[in-house]
């Protein structure tokens, strides 16, 4: 009992104690529900125990046997029928679990209005972690973890139960027996879990291993790795990381032979002992045979405390509820931004002055913005052109205000974009980035995330050239019923459809991060007439490197190192003679050469 | 051991579990027959402990005191043996999962990355039915730990029907009624599998979403279109629509599982009233008969449950393999003919059609088509008309559905894959982005010189990605992927820059297909990789290369020799940019929509 009573203080302290807090908090009721058929489940083979000593006492004095039977029919019809039932008690709560965890993973995440806690490299561990943990790669699923957790608990109350059953026999029985199972944990500790677990090192060998084998299994990678023949290259990476690791946790938790020397003398001792006891006190005629073989089968019974306790995938399971705990509070507090009081104004275009921007990301060295200057008339639409790196991005997720600048400030018709009421500036904004989302559901879902008379989505579709695509109720992934997929090009239309959606519903700034880069060259031109007519009101921002596209805008904005190199119309820029010049006359070229000019290949 | 498996093609229990040992002992033979010995040999003591109380019990009746001290001795000896056999058979049968799940994952992962094709990969039914190989590989690891615990399990049956017998031979009708929960168990683990099936949509959804919610990348839009809380909610649908059937399934799997048990129960009651009663067995008999009859359930609870792990998760496993390896196989075998080193006439493509495996709309209708060694060829036409799919079927990635492929009059098809492979190159659109140091990312474009500095530095140069490169911390040394330690993010088009040099790696390709690889970089970037296909184009003319260009942008395409417009699935004009121009059809009027432009 001291023992016990030592393991459930130290416990208290242990990430354990969190995962058992968890489970309550996914689902109470399914939670007490376990604990109760599980002590049920613990405490029944030690009263089968008892029972059987009567029944044998009857049997061999001669009794009525009705009494004994009926108690022994009951606890063993007890015993069958509440074992599958907590199983599956388990198994759902183990559901119940991953969802609870995942609900709050997915608060973590979302909650923060700004997005640097999405990008934390130190996070990515815990986040991975979190995100994958329910997927059987790092362990079993969360269902099947909970009937091992149970199994070991079960496991540790039974033994339990059965020493104390020995009590009846002499008061120094239970200490004996269940004191000597108690001990083979303690003294095959060292080689019952894997301490070094958690390093740096195993956990990069770790992902290094996943990683390769997802580059083997799954989709993304799967046409290069046919092409450039990588099959046996990345099947053997994985196969040696993860031999390695295997063999690590082999030699740091092998058994040793002198600790299983110890543990055996000490329960081989311990039995003996009992046993012998018991069959001195038989002999000598001062126990009966009924309660002898109660204490006999106890006595067996209580070896159930060395098999029991806590199983190697609760701790596991542990880790996943403190990595998620963890990163509630690491991601509210990096996603944070301050919230300001101001409403926008609802009108069609908004004015933006960005004053000595500078903006350096956390995982970067070199600040991607440094003393920018613009200003973006309302209602007006500003094409931003450079290089890759120039910033363009950036500066796009500095408007829909997802970072703060690091220096100088953004101001929207004068105002403080900080001291703006974020929600009302978001409802304000619209955006199509590269790396737009497709969302694998409805096409009416993926044009108005928000919901939206249909008339208005299929103007919308209209609009971007996207009408005829599907049905507004057909999901935008082949991997559903009735589902289709999308090229990258049809793909980019409705994620244009979503911005004048969005448009038709009241934003007044249009963010456009290359949004034709994907369409065709038709597409292309006659698109981006579509958009500026139907954005025409609103103060359009649009990242491109076409300038075909780009010459379209009320006014050019060349990008460079951070900052703007030249600000202008296309007939100003084009005398101004820069960089703009420069890049535009490449590009030109290629259609301005007479057939005379082509180039010949051979 | 009938499978009620909507999939009528998985192969069958015996022959699946009989492959999966035979894996097993190909990896690990002497684990193996460790842990199978350890994990028999661990079966023994505690069906026995029935018997050392049975003599305890006799020895205690007639007052012998020698008995009484053996009796003793022998349950002391089977408890203690009984916990160190267990001991070592775990730590044997553990030892055997690890090493033996390490060539099982190889195996699972090496078929799947090395099949030809790549329908697995994007048809939902086989995605479907390998998402548990690629997700839930522990499941093969619990394989055999579950079949050994379970013959175990039937050892420890027999032994104890067989003390059962002892008493009376009737008392071995009692392991009859152990037939409705082990038949139940089975039954139910069919019927769950079926809803699983039937809900895996709402499950794809919901992680689907949830990545969505926890990823960096779909965060800008997710916050400015502030559908956080709609994402939510939409999550917690899809998982409820998961969860729910699920967990009504496994509610009725409860309740008949211990409706079944009960039923055994009542019989342990008949049997011990036999016993005791019936035929008046002696008071060590009984003890014997309620031990052992008790033993009994929890064995055949053992073995229905490792039996149910079998079944439900751990064979459905190893079916899947097999499948795996014969569907590998089925791709396989045709191919019995090595590439050409060269090409002397070039592809010709006689009457293709594809349509992706499941679905009703050609993508290809009817192409005939000849593709000369040693030339430039561009692909042009709307989205959806066919372009990537004529890549996929030339990159022997997908077989045509109807017609033929000829490369130098020899059906593709039946050219080996790999050697195939090995004579192209290339660059996709959807690329991936191989998260390594940056000279490997770019090196796997041509393995034998993964850590070839100057090869890569080629490659690199090439695809135009120095600038890349050079803004990077450590150059090519720089780990990529920001979720690695150290490791640097790259925009879109850095990455497809590296991706472009991870294609421009091979020297001599047969084939080099560029789809779209240029989307998303900048103006001189461009201007200067249009130079790099000239010379690329060049460089390859000894063997007779074709290079394939999928493009929007006629500044590019134009210079190719032959121009090919889709349309709905057919070539609807080809020639060269001067031809197509005089014909003034779909090309001259795409053409000059894009020049106009620039006036």
């Amino acid at each position: 009992m001291a023992s016990l009573r030592a393991q459930l203080s130290s416990l208290r302290g242990r990430e354990e104690i969190d995962f058992f807090r968890a489970l309550f908090r996914a689902d109470p009721a399914l939670t007490s529900l376990w604990w109760a058929l599980l002590l049920v489940l613990g405490v029944l083979p030690a009263v089968l125990a008892v029972v059987l000593g009567h029944v044998v006492a009857a049997v061999q004095q001669g009794t009525s046997l009705n009494e004994p039977l009926v108690t022994l029919g009951i606890t063993f019809f007890a015993m069958q029928v509440l074992a599958p039932l907590h199983a599956q008690v388990g198994t759902n709560l183990g559901s119940r679990t991953s969802t609870f965890l995942y609900d709050r993973l997915l608060h973590a995440t979302l909650g923060p209005p700004g997005m640097a806690h999405l990008e934390r490299p130190d996070l990515m561990e815990d986040l991975t972690l979190a995100r994958d943990f329910d997927q059987g790669i790092t362990g079993p699923p969360m269902s099947i973890t909970m009937g091992f957790i149970a199994g070991g608990l079960v496991s540790i109350v039974a033994g339990l139960a059965s020493a104390s059953v020995l009590f009846g026999y002499r008061w120094w029985a239970p200490w004996l027996i269940g004191g000597a199972w108690a001990a083979t944990h303690w003294l095959l500790a060292e080689s019952s879990v894997w301490r070094d677990r958690q390093t740096p090192e195993v956990m990069e060998a770790q992902r290094h291993a996943d990683y390769a084998y997802r580059l083997a299994v799954d989709p993304p990678a799967a046409k290069e790795i046919r092409m450039f023949g990588l099959a046996d290259w990345v099947v053997g990476g994985f196969a040696e990381r993860r031999k390695r690791l295997v063999d690590l946790r082999y030699e740091a938790t092998r058994l040793r032979e002198r600790s299983v020397r110890w543990a055996l003398l000490v329960v081989l001792f311990a039995n003996a002992i009992f046993f012998l006891a018991l069959a001195k006190d038989v002999a000598a005629g001062t126990l009966a045979l009924g309660a002898a073989s109660t204490f006999a089968f106890a006595c067996v019974g209580t070896s159930a405390v060395a098999f029991g306790g806590l199983n190697w995938s609760l701790s596991l399971a542990a880790q996943v509820v403190r990595a998620v705990f963890r990163l509630e509070k690491a991601m509210a507090e990096g996603g944070a931004l301050s919230n300001g009081a101001g409403a926008v104004a609802e009108k069609p275009g908004v004015g933006l002055r960005l004053r000595d921007v500078a903006f350096t990301y956390e995982s970067g060295a070199e600040p991607v913005l440094d003393g920018l200057d613009l200003e973006i008339p309302a209602g007006r639409s500003l094409a931003i052109v450079g290089q890759n790196g120039a910033g363009k991005t950036t500066i796009a997720k500095l408007l829909c205000r997802l970072y703060d600048p690091q220096r100088g400030t953004i101001e929207v018709d004068g105002v403080d974009l900080q001291e703006l009421d974020l929600g009302s500036w978001r409802e304000r904004v619209t955006s199509v980035f590269q790396d737009f989302i497709r969302f694998e559901l409805s096409l009416r879902d993926n044009v108005a995330p928000h919901g939206a008379p249909d008339d208005e989505i299929l103007a919308a579709l209209e609009e971007a050239g996207a009408r005829g695509f599907a049905d507004l109720d057909t999901v935008m992934a082949r991997a559903y019923p009735g589902g289709v997929d999308l090229s990258g090009g049809q793909w980019q239309r409705v994620a244009l459809a979503r911005a004048l959606c969005a448009v038709r519903q009241g934003a007044s700034l249009v963010i456009l991060d290359e949004p034709t880069a994907q369409l065709d060259v038709r597409g292309e031109s006659e698109i981006f007439e579509r958009i500026l007519r139907a954005t025409r009101d609103c103060t359009t921002i649009l990242v491109s490197h076409r300038f075909s596209t780009v010459r379209h805008a009320d006014r050019i904005c060349v990008l460079e190192r951070g900052r703007v190199a030249e600000l202008g119309t296309h007939e100003e820029l084009m005398e101004l003679g820069g960089r703009y010049r420069t890049m535009f006359d490449l590009q030109a070229s290629r259609f301005a050469e007479e057939e005379e000019d082509v180039i010949h290949l051979d | 051991m009938s499978s009620t498996s909507t999939e009528p093609d998985l192969p069958g229990t015996r022959e699946a579990l009989w492959r999966s040992m035979k894996l097993g002992f190909r990896a690990e033979p002497w684990l193996l027959m460790l842990a199978l010995g350890a994990s028999l040999a661990a079966a023994v003591p505690d069906p026995l402990i029935a018997l050392g109380l049975k003599y305890f019990a006799e020895a205690a009746e007639s007052g012998d005191r020698t008995a009484l001290l053996l009796a003793a001795v022998f349950l002391a000896a089977l408890a203690v043996g009984g916990w160190l056999l267990r001991i070592a058979a775990e730590r044997a049968n553990r030892r055997f999962a690890d090493r033996s799940t390490v060539s099982l994952e190889s195996h699972v992962a090496g078929l799947q990355a090395s099949v030809p094709g790549i329908a697995h990969h994007e048809r939902p039914d086989l995605l479907d039915r390998l998402a548990v190989l690629r997700d839930q590989v522990f499941a093969l690891n619990h394989l055999y730990g579950s079949l050994f615990s379970a013959l175990a399990a039937v050892f420890r049956l027999i032994v104890t029907v067989a003390l059962l017998m002892s008493v009376h031979p009737a008392l071995a009708l009692l392991i009859l009624f152990a037939a409705p929960p082990v038949w139940t168990s089975s039954w139910r683990a069919g019927k769950e599998r079926v809803v699983w099936e039937s809900v895996a949509q709402y499950e794809r959804l919901a992680r689907h979403l949830f990545l969505i919610g926890t990823a960096a990348s779909p965060g800008k839009e997710v916050r400015t279109t502030q559908v956080e809380e709609r994402l939510i909610e939409q999550w917690r649908r899809a998982r409820d629509q998961w969860y729910r059937p699920i967990a009504r399934a496994r509610w009725t799997s409860a309740v008949c599982q211990a409706g079944a048990w009960g039923i055994f129960g009542l019989a342990f009651v008949g049997a011990i009233v036999f016993a005791s009663t019936g035929i008046g067995a002696s008071a060590p008999d009984v003890l014997l008969v309620l031990t052992a009859s008790s033993r009994l359930s929890q064995y055949v609870g053992m073995a229905v449950q490792e039996a149910s792990f079998l079944r439900g998760i751990w064979m459905d496993a190893s079916k899947r393999l097999a499948w795996l390896e014969d569907y590998a196989v089925a791709q396989m075998d045709r191919a019995d003919q090595r590439a050409p080193r060269e090409l002397e006439k070039g592809f010709s493509l006689e009457g293709v059609s594809f349509r992706y495996p499941g679905t009703e709309n050609w993508v290809l209708r009817d192409v005939d088509l000849e593709l000369p060694a040693g030339c430039v060829v561009a692909v042009v036409g709307e989205n959806g008309a066919g372009k990537t799919t004529l890549m996929k079927l030339l990159g022997r990635f997908y077989e045509p559905t109807e017609g033929m492929i000829r490369v130098d009059g020899i059906d593709l098809g039946r050219i080996r894959a790999d050697e195939w492979r090995e004579k192209t190159a290339g660059a996709f659109q959807d690329f991936c982005r191989f998260e390594y140091r940056a000279s490997r990312t770019v090196g796997l474009g041509d393995l034998p010189r993964l850590d070839d500095r100057p090869a890569v530095e080629q490659g690199v140069v090439r695809a135009g990605a120095d600038d890349v490169v050079a803004h990077l911390v450590d150059g090519l040394d720089t780990q990529l992927g920001p979720t690695w330690r150290d490791g640097v993010d790259l925009s879109f088009g850095q990455w497809q820059k590296l991706a472009l040099a991870r294609g421009f790696m091979r020297d001599a390709p047969l084939l080099l297909g560029l789809d779209e690889p240029t989307a998303a970089l900048d103006a001189e970037t461009e201007h200067v990789l249009f130079e790099r296909y000239a010379d690329a184009a060049r460089g390859g003319e000894a063997r007779g290369r074709i290079t394939i260009l999928v493009s929007h942008r006629f500044s590019t395409v134009r210079m190719a020799d032959l121009i090919l417009v889709l349309a709905e699935g057919r070539i609807a004009e080809k020639g060269s940019h001067g031809e197509l121009m005089a014909l003034g059809g779909r090309y001259a009027e795409l053409y000059t929509i894009q020049a106009e432009a620039y006036r």
